[in-house]
């Protein structure tokens, strides 16, 4: 972990107890909020590289259907006895499904959530709300180990009898419940939904367990620990998002964690939560009969995974509202509206989640119902666009690579806003529902948003972690690239998914339907493999700049918010003193002494 | 040359898909042009800022202009065949419409804001937001949404309800089922099973009764769904094992099969694809739910005969053929599970 923490120039007046950590103490089972957002930063760039790997090798066999894979084979001992010979060296079916539910499943609860939360949300939200600390230090670095089961448990299963999960991040049963309970771990729905399902199920458990433990900590931090003059209203926008983000996940999250151990019961003891009456039948074999649901999981999943799209992005959306007004030198446009549209997304997103089900054999006058829940979720995104243009407008705009990345969010995520209400169109869903038009929409809101809004929050806390800065020019590069071929890999997924092409499958070449759109698969692929590479700009400039990056001041972007108060990096305990606060967020521009007015400046 | 897609494929592919990566095609190298591209941009943007507008402005109007040319080249929505199909495009278009005007209109002003002078002696005004301004950018949205979202409701109602002329989405009632033909789809890894009543005998009086309980003398289909031109056709989708999703992209027809139950379906064939030249056009059906690995090759089509008798004729003859291959097989078989087969 970062070696230029100092924890030595503790405050006097620093008032909880603490003994004197060692090295394991300090940088490892650390309680220190800072030290394990660094850490939640660090293990959620090491499995960015491992779900962009899955990706890549998904984009190759879409794209090349017939690729032989036999480098991977080779380099990864045990992976071959994973893919059935008269393959002849390609991936085979089954391989491929594990790889894109692997990838889901990474960058979903490894990825984006750690680090929008984890990271973000443990290192910014003491020092922006003047705290000295999280209210339980010790829950958050349980918090922090609860995620490592998680990643061990989907890598290992790539190794086990039948291979990784392979039915989707959805795992609808019953394809995902149907097992053997005779002591066979292959499941008859399909090999790979057998030993490898049970261990994405329990993967999901450690890593809903992870979020919770953080989140009952963001909402407690929030508000009981908020210095003196920071009334709610007074908070930055970072911190509400991840406020109301805790508060959607302490909600939403037990949902999707019975319902996990509900689908791991079914496969280990026998109950029959999502088998229905009739059982269900597997070539000779049969389940016997049952007496659930399977519609029931998609319920309790949907449940909790529509508010998830959300927490994985209303984080993202408060950094680059801060990050805007910072760069813009400008107040920040109708705050009281972003923090009520924030609200009302979090509201209305559990009354949504039907939009995932229009077309699976829910009641038609239920699936209405969700259509025009879902069609106003849109209004409160709109409103947060405009109020970003606003913040733009008539600004004093300094381009960063913090805010080209921040910019560039608003761009995407207008696409990505706007192709959801394509779905929301329960007929025009009818025709997309399933197919690359989905797999677009997701990448805009998640890769083009919420990434990018991760890569903008990287560079501009940055100077507040390590006490560096990351190089500009590289960031900027790695925006450039990332910016074109990101959109050069996902944006033709829509047309693809216009014209019918189903998502999740391994041979698209079979469809004469499909054919025209071979060729922009294959632009998508290359595109892609591009796109990885330009991601090694950054990690490079991360890395690099952690050790040798100019050293930063206390506050290199006149910013006004807390941390900036704190030295760069911030002494375990961050404060000198407690630091009181006086104003709002956003006091930039105007014609006094400085362009900005810090939250601590007395009247 | 014929490719070879692995073991046991049931069908080809009818045009050999360029295997080898070359650089000679355009999507090869594109990508790699717009790489450069974004190289110099990042150049020429340590000179002055507004290269960075013209980044991220050229891509908004890039997209923009592409997607048009994707729908003036057939990279668009399939042929319809039915006129529901007609309807859904008409939605599909008008949402085209307006998030288009939503598109432009932000992606100029953030573009403008890129390029905008910066306020004398650098100070912004310190504006923190206009009450009118929030009210009304609410109210236009919300407009325009309230259109979509009513826009959509009868369509909605006519493609998942079970009548063909009902506002609102109406559930199934055997009793009142007035449908032309009934079918029986039971999607199972990795196949569709059709099944058809037999010809000689009355409509089942019970469609939902008779889909869970196959007759003796039913006619026996895989993969492949006929009816006739104008027909009203009532599917009977089901599975035996896990979820499949039926999907047939020109009838803008996309449903779920879910065990344990029988979801009934109306699909209107208001086209025919056998060309006039007796030739037929590919109506593909695909899977759209994941059902494990051979996901992808659940491939079927659809026929629309041109006329109800000639689908009757193809049913009385797979009918004949069903019976001629049964009193062949050794009665050890159980006759009333095995379909006929593809012919
Ligand atoms: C502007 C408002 C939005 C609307 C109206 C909307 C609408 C929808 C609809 C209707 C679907 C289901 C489509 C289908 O399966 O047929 C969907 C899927 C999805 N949306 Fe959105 N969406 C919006 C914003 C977002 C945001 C902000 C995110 C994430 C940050 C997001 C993430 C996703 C994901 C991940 C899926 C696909 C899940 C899967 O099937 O694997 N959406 N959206
Ligand atoms: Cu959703
Ligand atoms: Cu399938």
């Amino acid at each position: 972990m970062s070696q230029t923490t100092p924890l030595s120039q503790e405050s006097s007046d620093h008032a909880h107890k603490h003994h004197q950590p060692g090295f394991i103490g300090r940088y490892i089972f650390s309680t220190d909020h800072k030290v394990i957002g660094i850490q939640y930063l660090f293990s959620s760039l090491l499995f960015l590289l491992v779900g962009g790997g899955l990706a890549l090798l998904v984009r190759l066999q879409v794209g090349y259907p017939d690729q032989s894979i036999g480098i991977l084979t080779r380099l990864i001992p045990g992976l071959a006895s994973q893919i059935p010979a008269e393959w002849g060296g390609r991936m085979s079916p089954e391989f491929y499904t594990m790889l894109f539910t692997m990838h889901a499943t990474v960058m979903i609860f490894l990825v984006i959530i750690p680090w929008l939360t984890g990271a973000f949300g443990n290192f910014l939200i003491p020092l922006m709300i003047g705290a000295r600390d999280m209210a339980f230090p010790l829950l958050n670095m349980l918090s922090y180990w609860f995620m490592w089961p998680a990643f061990g448990l989907l890598m290992a299963s790539f190794f086990v009898d039948g291979g990784a999960s392979g039915v989707g991040w959805t795992a609808y049963p019953t394809i995902s419940s149907a097992d053997l309970i005779d002591g066979s771990y292959n499941s008859p729905a399909a090999r790979h939904a057998g030993l490898g399902q049970t261990l994405w199920l329990l993967a999901v458990f450690f890593s809903g367990v992870s979020s919770m433990m953080g989140s009952v900590n963001y909402i407690t931090t929030v508000l009981h620990m908020r210095a003196p003059g920071m009334s709610l209203l007074r908070m930055p926008l970072t911190v509400w998002s991840l406020f109301i983000t805790a508060i959607l996940q302490a909600v939403a999250l037990p949902a999707l964690t019975v319902a996990a151990l509900m689908q791991l019961s079914d496969k280990i003891l026998g109950t029959v939560f999502f088998l229905p009456p009739g059982g269900a039948q597997f070539g000779a074999w049969s389940t016997g009969a049952g007496g659930g649901q399977p519609l029931l999981w998609q319920h309790l999943f949907w449940f909790y995974s529509h508010p998830a799209v959300y927490i994985m992005l209303l984080p993202a959306m408060g950094m680059v509202s801060d990050i805007l007004a910072v760069f813009a030198r400008k107040p920040l446009f109708g705050y009281r509206p972003m923090v009520y549209s924030m609200s009302a997304i979090a509201g209305l997103g559990f009354i949504v989640w039907g939009h995932h089900m229009f077309q699976s054999g829910m009641d038609p006058r239920l699936g209405a119902g969700f259509m025009l829940a879902t069609i106003f979720i849109a209004l409160p995104s709109a409103v947060k666009t405009f109020n970003w243009l606003a913040t733009l407008w008539a600004a004093n705009i300094r381009f960063t690579t913090a805010m080209l990345n921040a910019m560039a969010f608003v761009s995407m995520f207008v696409i990505g806003g706007l192709s959801g209400i394509f779905m929301a169109v329960t007929p025009v869903d009818v025709q997309i529902h399933d197919t690359y038009f989905i797999v677009a929409h997701i990448h805009y809101v998640l890769f083009l948003s919420t990434l990018f809004g991760l890569f903008a929050a990287t560079q501009f806390w940055f100077p507040k972690m390590f006490g560096r800065m990351m190089s500009e020019p590289l960031g900027k590069l790695h925006f450039a690239l990332t910016f074109i071929l990101a959109n050069c890999t996902f944006y033709p997924m829509h047309i693809l998914g216009i014209g019918g092409h189903p998502r999740r499958y391994f041979d698209p070449t079979l469809y004469e339907f499909l054919q025209p759109f071979q060729s922009l698969n294959r632009f998508m692929t290359i595109s892609a493999m591009l796109l990885g590479l330009a991601q090694l700009i950054f990690l490079a400039n991360f890395i690099f700049s952690v050790f040798f990056g100019k050293k930063a001041t206390q506050n290199p972007w006149e910013s006004n918010t807390l941390e900036w108060q704190a030295p760069s990096p911030p002494p375990h305990g961050n404060f000198e003193s407690i630091p009181v606060v006086y104003r709002g967020p956003y006091e930039y521009g105007g014609d006094g002494a400085t362009d900005h007015t810090p939250q601590t400046a007395s009247a | 040359m014929l490719l070879d897609k692995g073991p046991s494929a049931a069908f080809e592919a009818t045009e050999p898909a360029v295997l080898h990566f070359n650089w000679s095609a355009s999507e090869h190298w594109i990508p790699l042009a717009l790489t450069a591209v974004a190289f110099f941009t990042w150049l020429l943007a340590t000179r002055s800022n507004k290269y960075w507008a013209a980044l991220i402005g050229l891509n908004a109007a890039t997209l923009a202009g592409y997607t048009a040319w994707c729908a003036c080249n057939q990279l668009w929505l399939p042929e319809t065949a039915n006129d529901l199909g007609a309807e859904v495009d008409g939605l599909f278009n008008l949402v085209l419409f307006l998030t288009s005007i939503f598109y432009f209109i932000t992606q100029a002003v953030l573009i403008y804001t890129m390029v905008q002078k910066p306020p004398a002696n650098g100070r912004a005004k310190p504006v923190h937001g206009n009450h009118t301004l929030e009210i009304a950018w609410m109210l236009v949205p919300a407009f325009f949404l309230a259109v979509i979202a009513i826009a959509q409701l009868p369509t909605w109602a006519k493609m998942k309800g079970q009548t063909s002329d009902s506002s609102i989405p109406v559930g199934y009632d055997p009793a009142t089922d007035s449908s032309d033909l009934l079918v029986t789809v039971t999607g199972k890894q990795w196949e569709w099973r059709m099944r058809y009543a037999d010809p000689a005998k009355a409509k089942p009086t019970n469609p939902l009764l008779w889909a869970s309980t196959p007759a003796a003398d039913d006619v026996h289909v895989v993969n492949e769904l006929h009816a006739w031109q104008g027909a009203k056709v009532r599917l009977m989708l089901r599975t035996t094992d896990v979820i499949h999703s039926f999907f047939m992209p020109q009838f803008r027809f996309k449903q779920d099969m879910l065990p344990g139950k029988t979801i009934p379906a109306l699909l209107r064939t208001d086209k025919t694809n056998i060309n006039s030249d007796g030739t037929e056009r590919c109506w593909e059906i695909a899977c759209a739910e994941l059902c494990g690995g051979n996901h992808y090759r659940m491939r079927g089509k659809v026929v629309v005969h041109a006329t109800r008798e000639d689908f009757m004729r193809w049913l009385s003859e797979t009918k004949t053929k069903q019976t001629a291959r049964k009193d062949s097989l050794a009665a050890a078989t159980k006759p009333s599970d095995t379909p006929a087969g593809k012919e």
